[in-house]
């Protein structure tokens, strides 16, 4: 057979078995409508079609239920079980470091900080209560002693929340800030550009109290 | 709302699973002609259909996914079975008789040996479009061979069928049918 007829050969199985496209289909059957050699091939093709569906057209599977996997899926039981039990794992470990984290009032030590950076705790000021900031800033100062005793460099982050706390114009709190800059070596002030340049623009009087270092970034080095 | 709608696609697949069981029998019992084997063939597939079911991410390859099990619990079978008579070389049995015997059961018994008698891999081919309704494609998928290969395997495996079947009806051609007119 040659390539040409064995190709031919090809679309009429195709297109006994329904395999064609529409344009292919159409061309088959102008070809079929013409061509009695076709036209006899494919009533050859179909009729053994027929007669293999035929052939086993009555046969049905002795076993009629569906098998029961959950015997056979015990190892996925005890995967379940295990899964269960990490879950509860971490729900109980998040459960403990939100208490930790409330009991700091106002204070939140930024989990994986050491992994960011090794040897680096980020303190984040949450607080823009002008009442309860010189707690807060006691609260830092006892971290930063508990930090430097393990001589760890401590960020302390704050967001600026409250102009009244930035503005260095009217804040009371200037000087304890410098107190504490003056006093801890192992801490940065970290404050973002925005948040120093917007108050700013709006015309408070707002100086830094420690040099700016440009581009140094908590996800840094 | 999620959780309630995967439960019941996940029953839609069981239910699914099960419809099959008749057509994979068929199609099993094609491949290895021993009706035990055939239904031992598709519980295991069964089995392993609904225990990897989450694996199955594309729901409308259900048919081909199935098919794949069933083949390679086949070849798995075939791989154990270690014949100790090549197939090939056996005779059909009571191929000469058929001669006299033109009927329903006989063409049938024919078909049936001379299927058996293919090569594997036509078989397969043959079985899983006839019998499994699977597109050249999905064969293609199953079988995981091109799809000219497919349709080549499709082209011999007809062709010796087709000359078991005019063996058959050259000797008997039996009684000729004829129309009648209903108004």
């Amino acid at each position: 057979m040659n390539h040409s007829k064995f190709r031919a050969e090809r679309i009429l199985h195709a297109y006994v078995d329904g395999q064609l496209g529409r344009r292919e289909k159409q061309r088959t059957l102008l070809r079929l409508e013409t061509d009695e050699r076709s036209r006899k091939r494919v009533c050859e093709l179909q009729r053994t079609k027929e007669w293999v569906q035929f052939s086993f057209e009555d046969e049905r599977a002795p076993t009629r239920g569906l098998p029961d996997v959950r015997r056979c899926a015990w190892k996925t039981g005890v995967l379940r079980v295990a899964a269960s039990f990490v879950l509860v794992s971490l729900i109980a470990g998040a459960g403990w470091i939100s208490r930790a984290a409330r009991q700091t009032d106002g204070l939140h030590a930024a989990l994986g900080t050491t992994a960011v950076r090794p040897h680096h705790v980020v303190l984040n000021i949450g607080t823009s209560n002008d009442a309860s900031f010189d707690v807060q800033l006691k609260k830092i100062a006892i971290l930063l002693d508990k930090y430097r005793a393990q001589g760890m460099q401590v960020d302390v982050v704050t967001n600026l929340v409250d102009p009244v706390l930035a503005d260095t114009a009217s804040s009371q709190h200037v000087a304890s800030i410098r107190r504490l800059i003056s006093r801890y070596n192992n801490a940065h002030l970290v404050a973002h550009k925005n948040g120093v340049q917007r108050p700013r623009a709006q015309g408070q009087d707002l100086h830094l109290l420690q040099p700016p270092t440009n581009g140094r970034s908590l996800t840094g080095s | 709302m999620d959780l309630v709608n995967r439960i019941f696609a996940g029953r839609d697949l069981r239910k699914k699973i099960a419809d099959n069981r008749d057509r994979m029998y068929r199609v099993a019992l094609a491949w290895c002609g021993d009706p035990m084997v055939a239904d031992d063939l598709v519980q295991e597939t069964m089995v392993v259909a609904l225990q990897r079911i989450g694996q199955l991410r594309d729901r409308q390859r259900l048919n081909a996914w199935m098919y794949t099990i069933l083949s390679n619990g086949w070849k798995q079978h075939l791989r154990q079975m270690r014949p100790t008579v090549d197939i090939e070389d056996t005779d059909l049995a009571g191929e000469g008789d058929a001669e006299s015997r033109c009927c329903e059961q006989e063409i049938v018994a024919h078909v049936r040996r001379s299927i058996e008698k293919l090569p594997v891999g036509q078989r397969q081919a043959l079985t899983l479009v006839d019998l499994a309704g699977c597109s050249y494609a999905e064969v293609a998928e199953v079988l995981e061979i091109p799809l000219g290969t497919v349709m080549s395997r499709l082209h011999s495996a007809r062709q010796t069928l087709q000359r078991t079947l005019s063996s058959i009806q050259a000797s008997d051609p039996g009684p000729t049918p004829y129309l009648r007119r209903v108004k």
